[in-house]
């Protein structure tokens, strides 16, 4: 742990005074909104691409669940990294360091919704998904934020693994198992994970410098970083094709994943061979790392988009 | 505590308050729905 970043623990700004709607506005971004709506639209995909059936209302409970089990993870997180939430530009207006939540009541709430999501998850369907949830939770806030964030920059790979089980928990909720489908697909997210974060980290890396996260650009410079994004979209691509190459999809995904990784690899290329310093810090503002972290997002969504797709209607 | 500071977290109490009681009772809503669906499927 960095010493200006675990300096900062335990001191907040004081509670301040807020309506009723900015405080309402704080519980929720407690959440991660933003994080979650990927992790709802992953989960929902495992679920309507299962084979099998749930009850529309069970459905509707399980996508709940897992949208409110990624909330409560978020939540804890941010009660463990309000230290180095407040030295970064880009969270110091989250609810704790701004004061405006109490750092306890964060984590009460975190933790109330975590073991309440498991639960009536486990009530409505199975609890094999309930099970794969809580370890979620557990792997987010145990494995990734207290331990592997602050220690390694293999953070985001080992870390990673936690926003790749959402589609996981979807598919046990249907089917009451793990198969090869929702291992795949735990492994496209997985994969995509790193250049995902490591794109942004690009230029988001003198935040994670000053709160002494080591990122991989802080530890081992953007030129190593640059590298590795391109190594994980090459490896990310075939990734994609896996759903079709086991026969769980049909040639209309087969091309979607096809030409979806194509312009991956070509976007992390443009990363690799964007102008830059000797160190390989950008001579272009960043631009093609921002176009890339951009298309990420519109990957993910327009892959598993795909996958359901085909299977709902060209099955 | 000032009389305002007192007034403003009497408020926030109360709607807090309410909040969780909008919680709650969405919970039970929710686990009655659950149980129909359980029921109706066997």
């Amino acid at each position: 742990m960095s010493g200006t970043a675990a300096e900062g623990r335990g001191a907040q700004a004081p509670l301040t005074a807020s309506s009723d709607i900015s405080e309402v506005r704080d519980w929720v971004a407690l959440l991660k909104p933003r994080v979650m709506s990927l992790v709802v639209y992953s989960g929902l995909a495992g679920l309507l691409v299962a084979p099998g059936s749930l009850h529309p209302v069970l459905a509707v409970t399980a996508i709940l669940c897992i949208a409110v089990g990624a909330g409560a993870a978020g939540a804890i997180n941010m009660w463990y990294d309000r230290d180095i939430d407040a030295v970064m530009r880009r969270t110091a207006s989250r609810p704790i360091p701004a004061g405006r939540v109490q750092p306890d009541a964060a984590l009460g709430f975190g933790i109330l919704l975590a073991v309440a999501s498991v639960l009536v998850l486990g009530l409505a369907t199975n609890w094999v998904a309930a099970f794969v949830l809580a370890f979620t939770i557990f792997f987010y806030v145990v494995v990734y934020t207290m331990w592997l964030k602050r220690r390694t920059p293999q953070n985001i790979v080992i870390g990673g693994a936690a926003g790749a089980f959402p589609p996981v928990v979807g598919w046990a909720a249907v089917t009451g198992d793990v198969t090869l489908v929702p291992a795949i697909l735990f492994l496209i997210i997985f994969a995509w994970t790193p250049p995902h974060f490591w794109a942004l980290s690009l230029w988001a890396h003198g935040d994670y410098a000053r709160a002494g996260v080591p990122m991989l650009p802080v530890v081992s410079g953007a030129r190593e970083t640059r590298r590795q994004v391109l190594l994980y979209s090459i490896l990310l691509a075939p990734l994609g094709l896996l759903p079709w190459a086991v026969g769980f999809s049909g040639p209309a995904y087969a091309v979607a994943a096809a030409l979806l990784g194509g312009v991956f690899v070509w976007r992390a290329w443009q990363v690799w061979r964007e102008p830059q310093d000797e160190g390989g810090r950008s001579l272009a503002r960043d631009a093609a790392a921002k176009r890339l972290f951009g298309f990420s997002i519109l990957y993910l969504f327009a892959l598993f988009g795909a996958l359901t797709l085909d299977r709902l209607l060209l099955a | 505590m000032t009389p305002e500071e007192r007034a403003a977290f009497a408020k926030r109490r109360r709607a807090r308050n309410w909040a969780i009681l909008f919680a709650l009772f969405g919970l039970v809503v929710l686990f009655y729905f659950i149980a129909m669906a359980r029921l109706t499927r066997g």
